[in-house]
């Protein structure tokens, strides 16, 4: 296992160009330690072999093919906000369309839950205001209600002369 | 290739404002090295055009999110080892097409071709291509993790920390996974280091 000092210029290998500060440091710790030099070797080694991994070829077309998805893409884009939402929601995937739906529900829900709860409280205010009113009379007096209320309705004429005596 | 990272932030700038010239220009400069990578981690060239086209494409698309802060070169590292690891563990999900299915065209020919470089190449060619055989085989043997941070490595424009941003690790794991996978090919391909140079193959 390296100390740490000596890993230091053996991680300077690990990268393609050298500085001229890592060569310096190297070409120190190698003369102060010339047991590293086949270390050191081995990590020029891989770098060479490294370096002779060939490139695959990128095709002639490869950026105007970006630039054409790009395009596309945007396009469709257009089209969508053109044709509305129901398009958009049908180039969604299915977790997308599950998500929309569940947002949906979801608000359905709570203004159907407000809509009620509003409603319970209007009730209960005109319950408030109904229960204002004068208490109702018993069941006695309203017995005598009707009788009264017969009473009422027999029409009798002004007695003059009873009035004037009782003045 | 030379990273200079301001021009690189100069062109996401514009390409923030919609200039997909300057988006051209980036991708000219970076296709090459992306696909280097995705190849190197794939194997399969027609896949990691594929996959570098889709990379650039979903950079494009996040324009709007990008911060003068991030290294350009970071973020686009990032997008392609995402969309590497997700074929991978696609293709371990789906194992491969079988060699002997038929190409949907030509029923006389097989699906995939490969050349054959022992018929016509000569000796030299063939010793070369024998050696990097052996450096595909040793780098694709290697863990996702250490085999992307080998590759990485090898862009000098990258710093350690932008490295370890694109693995999602700290500085220090980073340089361990580095380290742990160069010794497992110094070590598989010993035979062929010779004092910084390539030897012949062993008898």
């Amino acid at each position: 296992m390296k100390s740490p000092e000596q890993k230091l210029p053996f991680e300077a290998a690990w990268r393609q160009k050298l500085t001229p500060a890592d060569e310096a440091r190297m070409r120190a710790f190698l003369a102060a330690d010339p047991s590293a030099q086949p270390g050191w070797n081995e990590e020029l080694g891989l770098n060479e072999l490294l370096k002779r991994l060939h490139e695959p070829p990128v095709s002639s077309n490869f950026t105007a093919r970006v630039m054409a998805v790009i395009e596309l893409d945007g396009s469709a884009g257009r089209r969508t906000v053109q044709h509305g939402w129901w398009n958009r929601l049908r180039s969604m995937g299915l977790i997308q369309r599950a998500a929309v739906g569940a947002v949906v529900l979801t608000v359905a829900g709570v203004s159907f839950y407000q809509f009620q709860t509003y409603s319970r409280a209007e009730l209960a205010r005109s319950v408030v205001a109904v229960s204002g009113v004068a208490t109702l009379p018993s069941l006695e007096a309203l017995e005598n209600f009707d009788a009264i209320k017969r009473l009422r309705q027999v029409s009798t004429p002004i007695d003059v002369d009873l009035l004037v005596a009782l003045q | 290739m030379s990273a200079d990272p301001d021009e690189d932030a100069a062109l996401m700038l514009r390409v923030k404002r919609g200039d997909r010239q300057a988006f051209e220009s980036l991708v000219e400069k970076y296709k090459q090295p992306v696909v280097n990578l995705i190849y190197r981690m794939l194997r399969d060239e027609a896949e990691a055009e594929d996959l570098a086209q889709n990379a650039f494409v979903q950079v494009y698309k996040s324009a709007h999110r990008y911060q003068v802060s991030a290294r350009f070169s970071t973020w686009l590292y990032t997008i392609a080892r995402n969309l590497c690891l997700n074929e991978i563990r696609r293709r371990s999900r789906h194992p491969a097409d079988s060699l002997d299915v038929a190409h949907p065209e030509h029923d006389d020919q097989p699906l995939r071709q490969y050349e054959d470089a022992k018929s016509v190449s000569p000796p030299d060619t063939l010793l070369q291509g024998e050696l990097e055989e052996k450096i595909e085989q040793a780098l694709a043997a290697l863990p996702e993790n250490q085999r992307l941070a080998v590759l990485l490595c090898r862009q000098d424009e990258l710093s350690y920390e932008q490295i370890s941003a694109v693995l999602g690790c700290s500085v220090s794991a980073t340089k361990s996974l580095i380290h742990r996978g160069r010794e497992t090919l110094k070590a598989k391909l010993k035979p062929y280091l010779k004092s910084g140079t390539w030897g012949e193959p062993p008898k």
